[in-house]
């Protein structure tokens, strides 16, 4: 038995010209995994490639210890996915849709829908292509989560809700975790969410994994460093990670074993996660 | 199990992406264009007589429009029927059970459409002037269907080929190689069918040949139906194997023709 809920091994793929380079990074039962990169950074074509949407060239992606490929019938039962977009036909009712998608899961479970489809205020005699965006992502995530998932994808599941509807998503997700061994692998560009919920981020970027650390590891690994104009050096050039010119000097990340806060004219602050994504994906 | 499969079935109808006419580019249109006007041009081709029906048409036109739906299907943006936990074996036997169903439902649809059509302004016809009406058939029905029997089991062998050499092309990677797949397959196909018409003989019934009765008063017809019927088999069961080792390791180009 592993630990692992999805492993990642040395994975490569891509669509059209864009390819994913040697992915590797694995993430714990019962943890979250954020995952962020910039746009078209790879994020969607890994998750469609994780779930053999994509062909891979090489690699190996194992779920739970078992290999997608060739075992899909039993790996996708036990996985549940939200994509950036409603995937499910707008002319249709949930109540069809859930009809049409049921059969294939032997742990759906129709009490969870009807409660699930209530708390977030979604008709089911409505068609789809009568709900906002906010309602079709919801109902995306309802789907996602009815049959009971050990692990749940979600490919930007928050991207257009407006705050008191992400807040009730983000609420919903967190409730799912107090199920050990449950976990989830969080693709998002809000990564104020990622705060709040997330035990580890991964980061990619043209198709290449930059990091996947801890997310209290890799916040207390670097600092948010500003450095007035005066006391900038070449050497302290050389040390940030994602240089930025301001108005009033320079800006960027920087470990903190190089001990830059010391100096004088260097400030230095913890980093917000958005702060390691913007000057990670700058360090080029 | 057969709910399963009617399930999936639905779950891949409803996994077609509504057809967007708006957004398709220039070229796209050209290509549409001219593939539906050398259709068109090689069916008058090879099945005009003075009896031309759409029995011989509608096994070509059939089986196009159902390989260009599952096309449709394999290559749009979210694959809804990929999502649900069935083996990729499973998945392409449906799909090409899909493309039965696809030519059934239009079928029905034509039909349906064609007695609308047809059967609304002549029942007026009638009601208004039934002695315009002869009350006794021009040509008995059951001499026409001895006639082209053997001619549309030919055709349906045909359309069955078409259809099952069609969907395995479908799930080629490549863009470039699956265009010409489909055009090196449309010239053979459409160079046995008209390498048939030059040595059909004459219809007794029009002085001239057409396809169907000319096919079934041929002498050596049912050799030739025979050999087609294997080959039907042969062919069918080898698209299914082939079908299934190109979805195997399938690229996610989402545009697709």
């Amino acid at each position: 038995m592993t630990n692992n809920a999805l492993e990642l091994k040395n994975l490569n793929g891509g669509i059209g010209i864009f390819s994913l380079h040697d992915i590797n990074f694995s993430i714990e039962k019962g943890t979250i995994m954020g995952f962020i990169g910039r746009n078209g950074s790879g994020k969607t074509t890994l998750i469609k490639t994780m779930l053999n949407m994509i062909p891979k060239t090489r690699g190996d992606v194992l779920f739970d210890g078992t290999s997608m490929y060739g075992n899909e019938e039993i790996v996708k039962a036990k996985i549940g996915v939200v994509f950036d977009s409603l995937i499910y036909p707008l002319n249709l009712k949930p109540t069809k849709i859930k009809k049409m998608i049921s059969p294939f899961y032997k742990t759906f479970d129709d009490k969870r829908f009807e409660e699930l489809m209530k708390r977030f205020d979604l008709d089911p005699s409505k068609k789809l292509s009568a709900y906002s965006k906010g309602m079709q992502m919801k109902f995306g995530v309802v789907m996602a989560i009815c049959h009971n998932p050990e692990l749940i994808i979600l490919d930007e599941p928050t991207a257009g809700l407006d705050p008191i509807a992400r807040a009730d998503v983000m609420d919903l997700f967190l409730e799912l975790m107090q199920k050990e061994e449950r976990s989830i692998l969080f693709s998002t560009h809000i990564t104020s969410d990622l705060e709040k919920i997330a035990d580890y981020i991964t980061m990619i970027d043209e198709g290449k994994i930059v990091f996947s650390k801890g997310k209290d590891e890799m916040l207390d690994m670097y600092l948010f460093a500003h450095i007035d104009r005066e006391a900038m050096t070449d050497v302290i050039k050389s040390d940030l990670i994602g240089i930025k010119k301001t108005t009033f000097g320079y800006e960027g990340l920087c470990t903190k074993n190089l001990k830059l806060q010391n100096l004088l004219g260097v400030k230095t602050a913890r980093p917000t996660i958005e702060d390691i994504m913007l000057y990670m994906g700058a360090k080029k | 199990m057969l709910k399963k499969l009617i399930t999936y079935q639905k779950l891949l109808l409803n996994s077609i992406p509504p057809i967007d006419i708006i957004s398709q580019t220039p070229s796209k249109t050209l290509l549409y264009v001219f593939a539906f006007f050398m259709m068109v041009f090689m069916d008058m081709f090879i099945f005009f007589g003075n009896t031309m029906s759409t029995n011989s048409i509608l096994p070509i036109a059939l089986p196009i429009i159902s390989i260009w739906m599952i096309n449709r299907l394999l290559y749009g943006e979210h694959r809804l029927f990929e999502t649900v936990p069935v083996s990729r074996k499973y998945t392409i036997l449906n799909i090409f059970l899909l493309s039965v169903v696809i030519i059934i439902i239009v079928y029905l649809l034509y039909m349906f459409s064609m007695t609308v059509l047809l059967g609304i302004p002549l029942g007026i016809a009638y009601l208004v002037n039934p002695q315009s009406f002869s009350k006794s058939p021009p040509e008995s029905a059951f001499t026409q269907i001895i006639n082209t029997t053997k001619g549309d089991l030919l055709m349906l062998c045909v359309l069955v080929i078409i259809l099952f050499t069609g969907v395995a092309i479908t799930f080629i990677r490549s863009k470039k190689l699956k265009l010409s797949s489909f055009a090196g397959f449309t010239v053979i196909s459409y160079g046995l069918l008209v390498f048939l018409k030059l040595n059909m003989p004459i219809s007794p019934s029009s002085d001239k040949v057409e396809f169907l009765e000319s096919f079934s008063i041929m002498p050596k017809a049912n050799t030739i139906l025979l050999c087609v019927s294997f080959a039907t088999v042969i062919i069918c069961i080898a698209s299914v194997f082939m079908g299934y080792r190109l979805y195997v390791g399938k690229s996610n180009a989402s545009k697709y023709y």
